[in-house]
């Protein structure tokens, strides 16, 4: 049976070496473009948020290269998220589409039964083996994002997309820890050569959000590219591997993780509003803490989360005197309209730390 | 002078407000409810909220500053978990929050947490939390809770016979109301779903339901079923709703077509709600089944004008009728 996923991101690659290790057949998600879009918006219940649309859109792409499978992560809420593969199913089906539908949701043993299932040949030295190499690629792929977003300041939008696509793809064809190793070092000191004699940058700013926003580029027009290019240093709160383990690992052994972000949002926000929105709140208050210049946060239009979490953000900002821009997105967001508001966002910052330095040598 | 609790006219009003009321007032408070949404009201809500919020979270925003200079507390309580299993929604669990940080000047807000998930005694905290806010003697509270737990059954039997919540409000105080629940058995039949603070709230839901009823139509809601009724249609579900009152509305939806005793459905939503998104096609799909139970959904926003929606339950109707007769 030919299994497919959602696509966030690069999540592909890790995915992709997890269920080839099990030796399931899969059908990669196609990327995300314009036609998942329109897709996703014409099936989808109008008020549904963006991830929804996007996922659903691609869902009906890998269908029709011949999936006969779905899995994806479920959820207990309260964030939309937890509900979306049994709607996906019911309107897919509606749409007279065959295949079955697995959700991996806890408790753990039914997550594993899906696997036994799936997989031909199920052993545990295979899912262990596997699992590890699929999490060493995604902690190299996100470490190399860090890296870009960080050092990869004043570099031009399509330089960073034809560099991270090529290192992408090798990560993909990787096949053991030393290929990895190489790549990461390669990938280092492309962008050290890129970068040097540049300018350094003025800017820091965080970024927080929804995961899905956040990771997938297609979703948030670019946004961390676009920003590097206006000479923007970047920190990214979100990761996934971090939320795995804030969430899956440490909220199946049942102890409290993210402490720290926890305490940070406390003060603001004294629940969890699912989602990401404690962490949207908590990251903030940190970086305000940090001296950042400024936060961006990304939500999909209609995130109930995110939009609990920006109500509280104006008075983070108040407090540590930090500049907020939201950025909500759907489909009619245009790339644009992004890069207006990001450029406007920068030569405000850019103002207020002048202006500081001036009071500062007077 | 006795301690003024404000209460918001709105959310959790529409399903709790009895309770609370008894409560405080047993225990000497004085109990100030703001008054009747208004254009005012969602004006000054839409003002203070951020942008994307739902209708009923701007509305309530506006009910706060409504009561914020009249009360010496604001009481909104922050609903986890009620049933001990489902949750609320999102802007439930952070609307404290969120009204703390919004609103400036506020009096002091009793925000208790109640998360009944983590047991039964979990209530008795929250009681003793909130009444020692008023009193300090145990027996006192604990007596002023069970008249006021007796009390709240009075008002769902209420609701279970058919009047709507402004009704039931009336008959517990002593008050007459004018409706004839006993409709004749040729009328039509008419469930009005959505959320109580919805449904119930005259001006938001330009008084839907007694229109329904001026227009001949028998109303029904979620509140006319009792949990076993809604409970015996989780299993249609493949997985229950996680936001409570989004699962009561869609497992009424089910119950009503299951029995069939209704010619339409109307699922009356929010704009911006979050959850309705998949409340709305569950109700869809589950008519779509039924040839004879007819459909619609009304979304209503701040700028809901009152003809537009009149107009489309006029025509609703008139299709009804009309599939009557064939
Ligand atoms: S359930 Fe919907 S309408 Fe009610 S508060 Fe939540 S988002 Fe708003």
């Amino acid at each position: 049976m030919k299994v497919t996923f959602p696509q966030m991101g690069s999540l592909n690659i890790p995915l992709e070496t997890l269920l080839q290790g099990l030796n399931i057949e899969i059908v990669s998600p196609p990327p995300l473009t314009k036609r998942t879009l329109n897709l996703g918006v014409k099936y989808s219940p109008e008020s549904a948020c963006l991830p929804f649309k996007l996922v659903l859109g691609n869902f009906i792409e890998a269908l029709e290269l011949g999936a006969e499978a779905i899995i994806m992560a479920g959820g207990n809420g309260p964030c939309r998220f937890g509900h979306f593969g049994e709607l996906a199913n019911d309107i897919l089906t509606d749409l007279g589409y065959e295949f079955e539908l697995y959700i991996l949701e806890p408790p753990v043993k039914s997550i594993v039964d899906i696997f036994v299932k799936l997989s031909p040949n199920f052993n545990w030295v295979q899912v262990i083996k596997s699992l590890r190499f699929a999490w060493k690629k995604l902690i190299l792929i996100e470490e190399i994002k860090k890296y870009r977003l960080k050092h990869g300041v004043f570099l031009s939008k399509n330089q960073i997309n034809k560099l991270e696509d090529e290192y992408l793809q090798l990560i993909r064809e990787a096949k053991n820890k030393e290929e990895l190793a190489s790549i990461d070092h390669n990938y280092k000191k492309e962008i050290d050569e890129f970068t040097d004699g540049q300018q350094t940058s003025l800017l820091k700013v965080g970024l927080v959000g929804d995961i899905y926003t956040v990771s997938e580029p297609f979703a948030n027009l670019n946004v961390s590219k676009r920003l590097n290019e206006l000479g923007v240093a970047i920190d990214r709160a979100v990761f996934v591997s971090k939320w795995v383990k804030d969430n899956l690992i440490c909220g199946a052994l049942n102890i409290s993780s993210n402490r720290k972000v926890i305490k940070a949002a406390k003060r603001y926000l004294q629940e969890g509003v699912g989602g990401l929105g404690l962490e949207t709140v908590g990251e903030t208050v940190l970086y305000g803490e940090q001296g950042y210049d400024g936060v961006i946060q990304l939500a999909p239009f209609g995130c109930m989360p995110e939009i609990v979490a920006k109500s509280l953000l104006t008075e983070v900002e108040r407090d540590f005197g930090l500049p907020v821009l939201t950025l909500t997105l759907d489909e009619h967001a245009s790339a644009t309209g992004v890069q207006t508001r990001l450029e406007a966002f920068v030569d405000l910052l850019t103002q207020k730390k002048n202006l500081n330095k001036k009071t500062f040598l007077n | 002078m006795s301690v003024r609790i404000g209460i918001p006219k709105t959310l959790s009003y529409y399903v709790y407000y009895p309770l609370w009321e008894k409560f405080f007032t047993e225990l000497g408070a004085e109990v100030v409810v703001s008054q009747n949404t208004s254009r005012r009201i969602v004006d000054d809500g839409v003002k203070e909220t951020v942008n994307d919020a739902c209708v009923p979270i701007k509305l309530f925003h506006g009910h706060v500053l409504n009561l914020k200079d009249k009360v010496d507390y604001i009481f909104i309580p922050r609903l986890v978990s009620v049933n001990g299993e489902q949750i609320y929604c999102p802007k439930f669990l952070g609307l404290p929050d969120m009204i703390k940080s919004t609103l400036r000047g506020l009096p002091e807000v009793i925000a208790p947490k109640i998360d009944l998930r983590k047991g039964r005694f979990e209530l008795l905290k929250i009681v003793y939390q909130v009444g020692s806010i008023l009193t300090k003697n145990l027996l006192q509270i604990y007596s002023a809770f069970k008249e006021a737990k007796s009390y709240f059954e009075d008002f769902n039997n209420l609701l279970k016979e058919g009047y709507t919540v402004e009704e039931s409000l009336k008959l517990l105080e002593g008050e007459e109301v004018n409706v004839d629940l006993g409709q004749e058995e040729s009328s039509l039949k008419v469930a009005v779903l959505g959320y109580p603070y919805i449904t119930y709230d005259p001006y938001i839901s330009v008084n839907m339901i007694q229109k329904l009823r001026g227009l001949g139509a028998e109303v029904v809601t979620t509140d006319m079923l009792t949990h076993r009724q809604l409970d015996k249609q989780k299993p249609k579900l493949k997985k229950d709703l996680f936001w409570t009152f989004s699962g009561e509305v869609v497992k009424a939806g089910y119950h009503y077509c299951e029995t069939g005793e209704i010619d339409g459905l109307i699922h009356v939503t929010a704009f911006g709600c979050g959850p309705d998104f998949m409340v709305d096609k569950l109700l869809e799909l589950a008519a779509k089944d039924k040839e004879d139970i007819a459909f619609m959904t009304l979304t209503i926003d701040e700028h809901t004008g009152e003809a537009g929606i009149v107009t489309r339950l006029e025509a609703f109707v008139d299709m009804l009728n009309l599939r009557r007769k064939h």
